[in-house]
């Protein structure tokens, strides 16, 4: 990761003391703020009143006291391990849903079930490349565990995903947007409310899949271990969380990332995992006031240090 | 059809050749048949000279096709044959195969011999006149005999798709079902239709079970004392635990309380999320679109 992200230009840490805002903080590696001097080096590629900063900074000594990576036009939303796990879990869920339907639709004469059957070469079939796809899952899920576990022990993990207050307060806000009662979109922290209940519908969705799944994969052995309404609740709980997540996956989630007006057709953020500081004042304008006020700090503190 | 016992198929066939399977109980009774009999290759000669329809093109290609005619209508020696009558004694007083089917005792069990004793033959195999409505008899479920065709001979599904066909004529039927002695209802078709195993065999699943593989066929097991003997064919270690979720019983509160609530808890957390999502998109939507059209120039 760090590898990876060190020809880009991170965006300036916080204070060390003040825990990062992201779940995953890749823009405030450590290895970037040891090398001071090659930040600047680059101002060119930076826009308007930052770029300036920057530059002048270059000169000042204090820079090498107290290093101040520059802002830059993008900053790194997702890092790779986020986005390779987003990725694992997107096409296992895709394969998953449509190997799946033949089986969760009630009426199997359907021609669409039928049509799905004979694409992947018999139920036989459907239903093996159903199972490894939920391996693929289970890995994927496995992976972002231990991602969390790392990122845990290294610096400490962020409550930025957690529910909170404030995200009712921002849903009210962004539904009086909608209605024209409040001029402009709430600001909202680096994971909105609507991400959150992506994020949190998600981990739900992956335990009871994966743990019904399970007990219908081995439905001997899951009744041998459990009393037989686990069973029962295993065989309707997967079905109908699989249509449940389908809906919320293929509709809200799709219009949310990429649908809506001044998106369409496509977001990119889950390939490239950066964001425009444009987008991130646009859609994050707590997040991005705190990153603003957090290289203030910084600045003004390199200023005493000098 | 004067006879409680007559099949269907036999309806079909129509009255002529109903009395003349009838007919052939009479000499099965009395089975020592005046003189030599002649030369059975003449039957088709002889026998089709009036009999040519409606059965024998598709007799042809059945699977009895080698049979002549008199090893099934065994008293018709002489052509041409007597005037037959229907038959009007008391069946439950045949030995030993009529027990199960009288017509069987003259023509099937001639070669199917090793079908069993009628105790063997259960459930459908009683006919001591203690069920009503009557149970089955061979040609119920295996149709027409001059066009029966070897059900091992179809691929799967198909085959399995046939032998779910012959039960659900009559358990599929809450007029033969709900009343009478068994009063079972026609539940077990209505919940297999809803089942796992049927939506694989509709799906071309060649090792999904349909009724025959679990119930059995000619020698049903009782499912209700060990059905995880018939769970065992394909999930080997299967438990009365396991067994006990094919219950063959519909989802409802009072039947099956947990797949009921499980189902109504995912229903409506679906319906009420999915409610709200839509509601959120629609207002994101709404605001987009106006915001755009009262700024034009942006």
């Amino acid at each position: 990761m760090d590898a990876l992200e060190s020809e880009e230009t991170p965006v300036a840490p916080a204070e060390p003391a003040e825990p990062p805002p992201l779940v995953a903080a890749p823009a405030v590696d450590a290895p970037e703020s040891k090398e001071p001097p090659a930040a600047p080096v680059e101002p060119l590629q930076l826009l308007g009143q930052p770029a300036v900063d920057a530059l002048e900074r270059s000169e000042s000594p204090a820079a090498t006291v107290e290093p101040v990576p520059p802002p830059v036009a993008t900053v790194l939303r997702f890092d790779l391990h986020q986005r390779l796990q987003h990725g694992l879990l997107a096409s296992s869920f895709v394969l998953l849903v449509v190997t799946g339907w033949p089986l969760a639709a009630h009426s199997a004469k359907a021609s669409a079930s039928a049509a799905i059957v004979a694409l992947f070469g018999g139920i036989e079939r459907c239903s093996g490349i159903h199972r490894i796809a939920a391996i693929v899952m289970v890995i994927a899920s496995l992976y972002h565990l231990a991602y969390l576990a790392v990122l845990a022990s290294r610096r400490g993990l962020s409550a930025s995903m957690l529910p909170s207050p404030g995200d009712l307060r921002n849903l009210g806000q962004n539904l009086l947007f909608f209605v024209g009662k409040r001029g402009e979109r709430p600001k909202f922290p680096r994971f909105s409310y609507f991400e959150k209940f992506d994020y949190w519908a998600v981990f739900w969705g992956v335990a009871i899949m994966v743990g019904s799944g399970l007990v219908r994969w081995f439905p001997v052995e899951a009744t041998g271990i459990f009393p037989p309404w686990v069973y029962e609740i295993a065989h309707y709980a997967h079905a109908d969380e699989a249509l449940l997540a389908a809906l919320a996956i293929f509709i809200w989630h799709f219009y949310n990332v990429h649908l809506r007006p001044g998106v369409f057709p496509m977001s990119r953020v889950f390939l490239t995992g950066r964001l425009t500081l444009e987008q991130l004042q646009e859609e994050h304008g707590a997040e991005y006031e705190e990153l603003m006020r957090a290289r203030a700090q910084a600045e003004a503190k390199a200023k005493e240090g000098g | 059809m004067p006879l409680a016992f007559s099949p269907r198929t036999m309806r079909a066939a129509g009255a002529k050749q109903c009395g003349l399977t009838l007919a052939l109980l009479l000499v099965a009774l009395s089975p020592q048949a005046e003189g030599a009999p002649s030369k059975k290759k003449d039957d088709r000669k002889w026998c089709l000279m009036c009999h040519r329809e409606p059965a024998y093109a598709a007799f042809k290609d059945s699977a009895h096709a080698d049979l002549l005619c008199r090893d099934c209508h065994e008293n018709n020696q002489f052509n041409p044959h007597e005037p037959v009558e229907e038959f009007s004694g008391d069946l439950t007083q045949l030995k030993p195969f009529a027990k199960s089917d009288p017509v069987a005792l003259a023509a099937c069990a001639g070669c199917h011999e090793d079908m069993g004793t009628s105790a063997e033959l259960m459930p459908h195999g009683r006919a001591d006149g203690a069920l009503k409505p009557p149970l089955p008899y061979c040609l119920d479920c295996h149709g027409e005999p001059h066009q029966i065709q070897k059900v091992e001979d179809l691929p799967q599904p198909q085959r399995r798709l046939a032998e779910n066909a012959t039960c659900t004529a009559c358990h599929g039927n809450p007029e033969r079902m709900d009343g009478g002695t068994l009063a079972i209802g026609i539940e077990p078709v209505e919940t297999y239709a809803d089942s796992m195993h049927l939506r694989k065999v509709l799906l071309g699943s060649a090792n999904a079970p349909g009724c025959v593989d679990c119930h059995g066929g000619h020698h049903t097991a009782d499912l209700r004392k060990a059905p995880e003997q018939a769970c065992n064919k394909c999930h080997e270690g299967a438990t009365a635990a396991f067994a006990s979720l094919v219950t063959h019983k519909p989802v409802t509160a009072a039947q099956k309380p947990v797949s009921f609530w499980t189902q109504k808890f995912f229903a409506w957390l679906t319906f009420l999320t999915i409610l709200g999502l839509l509601g959120h998109i629609s207002l994101d939507i709404t605001h987009s679109l106006g915001a755009r059209r009262g700024r034009p120039g942006k």
